[in-house]
């Protein structure tokens, strides 16, 4: 167990230094000075240079300076942005919430949709319900989301006029960012008529968060099927249908409970499938989150902000990925013995 | 959108989108709580003042919201009001103004302030001598550009200010100038409190005076979150009647489609610059209205003449004639501009109608760059920020349709492009070999198309983007608004007009309209051709929906 969990951590060591190096050199390969792109500093003063030099080691060999720039970046130290002059860490703690939200509530949704139609498949196996569920799945895993996106728009929000197409609530709510979750923020604020907030807050939730379901409900749908399939075809299910056990209590108290662990497996590779969708579905509906501050941050040529996004995004879905490995290394017998014996 | 189109959409998202909703359409507009106005605006402004700025979206942000002026500008009629001074005369020499202030006229109420006296003549000193004395504490701070004041050579003109008693102001002028008062109405001349400077003095924090805002305005600012949305109160105690609408917030929404998605939805009632190309849905719409305004504005392609070889007219006059304005004016304007021959709009009285026309005609542009030996051509940038303004809804789509017709004369262009704020800020180092910009005016007078664009003091304050500086063009400027009689003006301000089609330090290129659209329930917000948007009047009439909420 240590050992798979001190090789996990070396490989999650050196895929994060590969990710620092290539930003890193992509910093360097960028127009401009490299103090100014690595701090943000805009014509800092001679004072601030000399501190950006020793800090990122800038009279050094690249080496060295590679080596602080990981420092600092670890540190929290991310240089300000040009645009705002606002320390990135900052910004970054402004607008993540606002991604974090929409992804949860899409997964929310991508799970309670798809984990039912991906069990509906697997019992019914080459049945009219089989192949419903899985053209439908591959219909929605066909559609990008930004042409979902738009046509949502195009005809719910400017056609029909149902539902607000842009940002997370009308403004004349005037509801403090204490959280950064709308939901969360409203409930906290002193609002007079709270219910009305959250049903503003509900109608500007709808289109975005169902347009980024869309994919990893189909996901959740195949994969579910998929993996409840292998298990009802064990031997062990064969014998407990012989032993005339419901089908119920077969599928809800055996077969899934042993699908789940492959289910997981699955979907925490998904995640970063997940957040480029929900980059493109917040610039799509100008939702105030990372995604949509990336963007902002390359049309304006923002170099620090457009470097530590990639650094904090990429970063965390390599921290993630990891630790649900690990987790589900911890919490599964068999396939530790597996992977060590194999490795 | 096609039937078929419409059927798919129909019946393949519907149950989908219908989950969440809880199958209640339309009920997005008319169901929220706070009365208030929604405006979708184009951008942050840079500062909270806009004594240091010349960009529309600030002066949107601030000057009619935040501040007021001792004489306003009356768009319908073109004269100028009474302000914050209820009465002013004007001596025989014209040199020297006088101002009779409104008393009972108090400054918002922060955190960190709360004014313990109304307006005085302490404040109108307080604001001008910022900008004009060098000494004043305040001068430098925020930076010490007054871009507008500098182009108009405000520091110059005035000999000096004075407090006869303290609700009676005169401003001493140098030389007679029939521009002055104009100017005191533009957006950018707005009263501060001297109250809240000296305050902010003592404690060391005088830059706040720019981003914590005290004015006598009809709103206050209650809070504002960059790239998101300013938040303004009313003035309860607004000298002018208090506002009827509870608040007033600024949605800060750079594109264009969503701020018109915006207002359809019902998220906004009021937006800003409406593309042009989004005209025709938005007056298909019933519940919106659409005002136009022939604008006081100029967009043009501005040369950086101290750069080789655009310091040879021959150059600048074969890249004019190489230029199809008309194809800008249908593929950028979608034909909501005219044809713009020089600086000044047809509709100016100063307008020169007898000035040769650079016409199309990319074989005389050959030959004009064959003249000087380019006629191998040569390889230039053209600078263009990919913001929306008043004067232009497209720079960057007009600087691509620049770069095919110039391509044909063998001029090769590359454009470059920043984030708006990062354009204006490098645009000082006039590192560009040209720049397409433009120009709106703040008032009806004349010389607010020349001295800020063509001065040579305007080179100091960011005005002059052409690196123009001709002396006797300035004296010109100078002749025609020390002088009151319009016939010297006019003749004054053609023969300027005559000299600068000839040199060409700019290529005009179009007079674009004005729009702006709001839902119709908004009333009380007439269309300003000179720029700035006023809040104070504005209030909504509600339908026969019934009413839910605290309202």
């Amino acid at each position: 167990m240590w050992v798979y969990i001190i090789r996990r951590f070396n490989l999650f060591v050196l895929t994060v230094a590969i990710l620092y190096f290539l930003v890193f050199l992509m910093l360097i390969a960028l127009p401009g000075d490299l103090a100014v792109n690595i701090s943000g500093l805009q014509n800092p003063t001679p004072d601030q240079l000399a501190q950006l030099t020793s800090s990122y080691q800038l009279d050094k060999n690249w080496f060295n300076q590679y080596i602080s720039f990981i420092n600092q970046r670890i540190h929290g130290n991310f240089g300000v942005s040009f645009t705002t002059n606002q320390p990135i860490w900052d910004e970054v703690l402004k607008f993540l919430p606002a991604t974090i939200e929409l992804c949860i509530y899409a997964t929310i949704i991508a799970l309670l949709v798809g984990f039912p139609l991906g069990i509906i498949a697997a019992i019914q196996p080459q049945k009219p319900a089989d192949f419903v569920v899985l053209g439908l799945s591959l219909f929605g895993y066909s559609i990008p989301v930004f042409w979902l996106g738009v046509s949502a728009i195009m005809y719910f929000g400017l056609e029909l006029q149902w539902l607000p197409v842009a940002g997370r609530l009308n403004l004349l709510y005037q509801v403090p960012p204490i959280s950064g979750f709308t939901l969360i923020d409203i409930w906290l604020s002193d609002l007079e008529y709270k219910h009305l907030a959250y049903r503003d807050a509900f109608a500007h939730l709808v289109m975005p968060t169902l347009t980024l379901a869309v994919i990893p409900a189909t996901m959740v749908t195949r994969i579910t099927r998929t993996a409840l399939r292998d298990e009802l075809n064990a031997n062990y299910i064969k014998a407990f249908q012989s032993r005339g056990l419901s089908p119920a209590t077969i599928i809800c108290r055996h077969a899934l409970p042993n699908a789940l662990q492959p289910i997981m497996t699955q979907l925490s590779l998904q995640l970063s499938t997940l957040l480029t969708s929900a980059m493109v579905t917040e610039v799509i509906f100008s939702w105030p989150g990372i995604g949509n501050w990336l963007i902002d941050a390359i049309y304006q040529r923002d170099y620090p902000v457009i470097s530590a996004g990639l650094l904090i995004c990429a970063g965390f879905i390599i921290l993630v990925s990891v630790l649900t490995d690990v987790i589900l290394i911890a919490t599964t017998p068999k396939r530790r013995s597996a992977i060590d014996g194999s490795r | 959108m096609t039937n078929s189109v419409n059927f798919f959409l129909k019946y393949s998202f519907l149950p989908f989108y219908l989950i969440l909703v809880g199958c209640e359409p339309n009920h997005v507009i008319d169901a929220h709580v706070a009365p208030g106005i929604v405006y979708c605006s184009e951008g942050d402004p840079n500062t909270f003042n806009p004594q240091l700025t010349t960009t529309g979206t600030t002066t949107d942000a601030t000057s009619y919201q935040l501040y007021n002026r001792l004489v306003e500008y009356d768009p319908a009629l073109g004269t100028i009001m009474p302000g914050l001074a209820h009465h002013w005369h004007i001596n025989e020499n014209g040199k020297i103004y006088t101002f009779y202030l409104r008393k009972k006229v108090s400054f918002h109420h922060s955190d960190i302030f709360s004014p313990s006296r109304e307006f005085n003549a302490d404040d109108v000193l307080f604001s001008f001598n910022r900008i004009i004395d060098q000494q004043h504490p305040y001068n430098q701070v925020s930076g010490g550009y007054y871009p507008f004041f500098q182009s108009v050579g405000f520091a110059q003109q005035i000999s000096k200010i004075v407090k006869v008693h303290p609700y009676m102001v005169t401003i001493h002028l140098k030389e007679k100038d029939s521009s002055f008062l104009a100017n005191l109405a533009a957006n950018f001349a707005v009263i501060l409190s001297k109250e809240y400077g000296d305050q902010l003095l003592n404690s060391a924090t005088p830059q706040l005076i720019d981003t914590d805002p005290i004015g006598t305005g009809p709103f206050y600012l209650d809070s504002y979150f960059p790239s998101s949305h300013i938040r303004y109160k009313p003035n309860k105690s607004y000298w002018g009647g208090a506002p009827t609408i509870d608040q007033l917030v600024f949605d800060i929404t750079p594109k264009s489609t969503n701020r018109i998605a915006k207002l359809m939805t019902g998220d906004c009632d009021v937006s800003a610059l409406p593309q042009s190309s989004e005209l025709d849905i938005l007056r298909h719409n019933i519940s919106l209205e659409l005002q136009i305004q022939t604008g006081f504005n100029v967009s043009y392609l501005a040369f950086n003449h101290k750069k080789a070889p655009f310091d040879q007219p021959n150059v600048r006059k074969a890249i004019a004639h190489a230029i199809n304005k008309r194809a800008i004016i249908e593929a950028v304007y979608y034909g909501s501009a005219t044809i713009a021959d020089s600086v000044l709009p047809p509709l100016s009285w100063a307008y020169n109608d007898q000035l040769s026309e650079y016409r199309y005609d990319p074989e005389l542009a050959r030959q004009l760059l064959a003249e000087v030996g380019l006629a191998q051509g040569f390889e230039m940038n053209i600078w263009a920020a990919p913001a929306q303004r008043i004067y232009n809804p497209n720079a960057l789509k007009t600087a691509e349709l620049i770069q095919g017709q110039l391509a044909q004369i063998g001029i090769t262009v590359n454009i470059v492009s920043y984030g708006w704020n990062v354009f204006v800020n490098k645009l000082r180092s006039f590192e560009y070999d040209s720049v397409l910009l433009g120009w709106t005016a703040d008032n009806a007078d004349p010389d607010n198309f020349f001295r800020p664009l063509f001065s040579c003091a305007a080179l100091n304050s960011g005005g002059n983007h052409t690196n123009w500086c001709d002396p006797t063009l300035d004296q010109v400027f100078i002749k025609a608004i020390s002088s009151t009689h319009r016939a010297q003006r006019t003749e004054l301000y053609h023969h300027a007009l005559e000299r600068l089609n000839t040199e060409l330090p700019l290529i005009p290129l179009a007079h674009a309209l004005r729009f702006q659209v709001k839902r119709r329930a908004i009333h009380g917000m007439p269309l300003n051709p000179y720029g700035g948007i006023s809040f104070a009047k504005s209030h909504r009439i509600k339908s026969s929906a019934p009413k839910k909420g605290a309202d």
